[in-house]
C-alpha cells in the first residue's frame, strides 16, 4: 500500500513542479509515452491493459480528476436499497501500484495536438505519443427548458456517479406517503439506454417496500420508445401496479418549463408536480473532448470502426461514451471492450505488437425487482461501411420463469464485480 | 389516470429478429472426445486467445465471485473449455449470454482461448 501512495504521490510532485525531471521521469525517457484522459470504464481498462501487456515497455500516465470512481452502475441497485454506496465506490490505489503505471489526479483542461502535450489544471504540460480520450459524458442542461447546473442541486440527474447519486438517494429517502416522483428521461443518444427505466424500477422497489401505496412514478420521456420495452412495462405491472406511468412525447406534448424549486414540470398536457424530481438532460461528450476538435456536429467523437481511432488525429483514440460506436451503446461494458481493442491498437502502434481483427461486445443487465434481471446483448465488428456493427444479438423473453430471472440477476453480479476488478485491477 | 401507453409488439419483434440468430442445423448433438481434441488442434495460437480472453474477463472472475452464477474459467483444462464453448455453441448448453459469446468464436478461437485459459493458474 505505501509504494503506491507514494507513486501516486511522486508523479504529482513531478508534474506540478516546473520540471518535470522526477526521478521516475527520467527513468521513463525513451520509452514511448500513452497519456489516458479519463479513468472510467474506458480510461481505466486501457491504463490497465496496457501496464498489464506492455510489461513496462510503455510508460502510462491516467489523468483522472476525481480520487474514487463510483460507477453509475449498479447506481440504479444502491438507489433500489440492493447495494450500498462503498460498495460501487473504487479506488485507484492498485492501479497506481501497477509497473509502468501513473496515476495523476487532476483535471485534464487542454490537449495540443501538435506539440502532443495534455495540459492539466495544476499547470504541468504531460507528453503523449499516443493519447486516449475517455471522459464520458457532459450533461447539456439547457436542453431541458428551466433546468440548469444548479437546479441540478434540487432536481438531481444522477447521471454521473457520486455526490448526484447520493442527492437522488438523499431525496428517495425524504418522500412521504403520497408525494410523487416524476422522472424527465433523455432523448437519444445517451449513456445506459435502459438506466432511467431500470432506475424506475428501483425507486417503484423502494416506495413499495415502505408501503407507500399513494405515490406515483410518472416518465416524461423525450422520446417515443425506450430500451427493453416490453419487459420495464410487463415488470411494472406485474411488480407496482398503478405506481408508474410512462408519457411519451405525443402525449404530454413536449417538456416547457422544469421549475425545480417549486417541484413542477410543465407540458403541453399537463403541469406535474413532484417531490422528487429527476431530470436527466439530453448528453455530449466530456468538455475535453470538444475542446481538442475531436468531436462533430452530433458533440461525440468520430472514431475508426476497427481501432477506436479518431478519425480527426491517428495518435489520439476515443472511447466509450464519448465515442460514436456505431450499434454500440453507450455502457459500461461497451467503454471496457472498446478499451482492450484501443490498448492492443497502441501496442501495435508503439511495440509493433501483433493487432488482430477488432472485436467488441455488449451486455446490459437491468433489475426490474429484486432477483428479477433481464438482459439485452450484443457481438459487434468492424463493419465494411466503417461503422461497428452487431453480429449477433439477444434478449429476454417476455414472461419468463422467476428461475430464469434471477439466474440473468446472478450474471450481473459476476460482471459487476469482473468488470470492476479488470478497469481497476482489485 | 391517463392511459398507459405500451409498445409492446416492437419489443417482440425484435425478440424474434434476435431468436431466429440462433437456430443452428446441428443443433443438440453431443459433442465428443474426437471433436473437442480435433477443435484443440486447430490452433495453439496463445496470444490470440490472450487477446481473445479480453471479452471474457468482463464476466469471468478469477476468483468465485459471491452470489454469482458465472463460474471461474482461469486454469481450467483446455478440453474442458473447449467441450462447454462447443456445447453452447450446438446448443447443448442453452445460457443466452454464453450463446451470444460463442456465436462470434470459429473454431480457431475456441482453440486458442481453450489453451490461453488452460495455460493461467487458478
Ligand atoms: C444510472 C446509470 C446506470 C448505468 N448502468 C449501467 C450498466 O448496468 N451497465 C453498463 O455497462 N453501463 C451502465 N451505465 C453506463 C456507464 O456508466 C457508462 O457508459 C460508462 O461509465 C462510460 O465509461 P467512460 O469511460 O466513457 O466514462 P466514465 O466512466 O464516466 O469515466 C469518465 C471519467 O473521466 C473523468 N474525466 C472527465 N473529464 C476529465 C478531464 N478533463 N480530466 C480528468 N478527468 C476527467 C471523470 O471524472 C470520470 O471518472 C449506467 C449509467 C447510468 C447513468
Ligand atoms: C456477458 C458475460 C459473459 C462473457 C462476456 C463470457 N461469459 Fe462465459 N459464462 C457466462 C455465464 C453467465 C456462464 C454460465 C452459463 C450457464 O449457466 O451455462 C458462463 C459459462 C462459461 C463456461 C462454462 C464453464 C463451466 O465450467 O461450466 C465457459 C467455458 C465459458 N463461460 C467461457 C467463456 C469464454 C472463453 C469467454 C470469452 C470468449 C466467455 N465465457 C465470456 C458469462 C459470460
Amino acid at each position: 500500500m505505501k509504494k503506491m501512495n507514494r507513486r501516486t504521490f511522486n508523479s504529482l510532485m513531478g508534474l506540478g513542479a516546473a520540471s518535470l525531471l522526477s526521478p521516475s521521469m527520467v527513468m521513463a525517457q525513451g520509452k514511448p509515452k500513452v497519456v489516458i484522459i479519463g479513468g472510467g470504464a474506458g480510461g481505466a481498462t486501457v491504463a490497465r491493459y496496457l501496464a498489464k501487456d506492455g510489461a513496462g515497455a510503455i510508460d502510462v500516465t491516467l489523468i483522472e480528476n476525481s480520487k474514487t470512481y463510483t460507477t453509475c452502475f449498479f447506481s440504479n441497485l444502491y438507489v433500489g436499497d440492493v447495494r450500498n454506496f462503498d460498495s460501487i465506490t473504487h479506488s485507484y490505489d492498485s492501479l497506481a501500484a501497477m509497473d509502468g503505471l501513473s496515476v495523476v489526479h487532476d483535471m485534464a483542461t487542454g490537449i495540443d495536438r501538435d506539440a502532443k502535450t495534455v495540459t492539466v489544471a495544476g499547470g504541468a504540460k504531460i507528453p503523449y505519443d499516443r493519447l486516449v480520450v475517455s471522459p464520458g459524458i457532459d450533461l447539456i442542461y439547457d436542453s431541458v427548458p428551466g433546468y440548469s447546473e444548479s437546479a441540478a442541486e434540487i432536481a438531481p440527474h444522477a447521471w454521473q456517479g457520486g455526490p448526484q447519486t447520493e442527492l437522488l438517494k438523499a431525496k428517495l429517502d425524504a418522500l412521504e406517503n403520497g408525494q410523487n416522483i416524476v422522472m424527465v428521461a433523455p432523448p437519444n443518444p445517451y449513456r445506459c439506454p435502459p438506466g432511467p427505466y431500470e432506475r424506475v424500477s428501483m425507486m417503484a422497489h423502494t416506495l413499495k417496500t415502505r408501503g407507500f401505496t399513494d405515490s406515483t412514478i410518472t416518465i416524461l420521456d423525450t422520446k417515443p420508445k425506450f430500451s427493453k420495452q416490453g419487459l420495464f412495462t410487463e415488470g411494472w405491472e406485474a411488480n407496482y401496479p398503478g405506481v408508474v406511468e410512462w408519457l411519451p412525447p405525443e402525449i404530454h406534448g413536449g417538456i416547457l418549463n422544469v421549475d425545480a424549486a417549486a417541484g413542477t414540470v410543465e407540458t403541453d398536457l399537463d403541469t406535474f408536480e413532484g417531490s422528487l424530481l429527476n431530470v436527466i438532460p439530453a448528453q455530449r461528450a466530456g468538455a475535453i473532448a470538444s475542446t481538442a476538435g475531436l468531436t462533430n456536429d452530433s458533440g461525440f467523437c468520430p472514431i475508426e470502426a476497427g481501432s477506436m481511432r479518431s478519425t480527426v488525429d491517428e495518435n489520439v483514440f476515443v472511447i466509450g461514451d464519448a465515442s460514436i460506436a456505431g450499434a454500440m451503446p453507450k455502457s459500461g461494458f461497451s467503454a471496457n471492450s472498446q478499451a482492450k481493442v484501443a490498448a492492443m491498437n497502441i501496442r501495435g502502434d508503439l511495440l509493433d505488437a501483433r493487432v488482430f481483427p477488432a472485436r467488441y461486445a455488449n451486455t446490459c443487465w437491468s433489475l426490474i425487482s429484486p432477483e428479477n434481471g433481464v438482459k439485452v446483448g450484443a457481438q459487434y465488428e468492424a463493419g465494411e461501411d466503417g461503422k461497428i456493427v452487431a453480429t449477433s444479438k439477444f434478449i429476454s423473453q417476455a414472461g419468463e420463469e422467476a428461475s430464469v430471472r434471477s439466474a440473468t440477476y446472478q450474471e450481473s453480479i459476476g460482471w459487476y464485480d469482473s468488470i470492476t476488478s479488470d478497469m481497476f485491477g482489485a | 389516470m391517463r392511459a398507459s401507453v405500451t409498445t409492446g409488439a416492437f419489443i417482440f419483434a425484435s425478440v424474434l429478429a434476435a431468436t431466429s440468430l440462433f437456430i443452428h442445423a446441428d443443433s443438440n448433438t453431443s459433442v465428443s472426445e474426437q471433436d473437442v481434441s480435433k477443435v484443440l488442434a486447430v490452433s495453439n495460437d496463445v496470444a490470440y486467445g490472450e487477446y481473445l480472453a479480453g471479452e471474457c474477463a468482463s464476466c469471468h472472475a478469477t476468483t468465485a465471485v459471491s452470489g454469482s452464477n458465472v463460474p471461474v474459467i482461469q486454469g481450467a483444462s483446455s478440453e474442458h473449455i473447449a467441450q462447454a464453448l462447443l456445447e453452447y455453441r450446438n446448443g447443448i448448453r442453452d445460457n443466452s449470454t454464453m450463446r451470444n459469446v460463442v456465436s462470434a468464436l470459429g473454431d480457431e478461437e475456441i482453440a486458442a482461448l481453450a489453451h490461453y485459459f488452460a495455460q493461467q493458474t487458478k
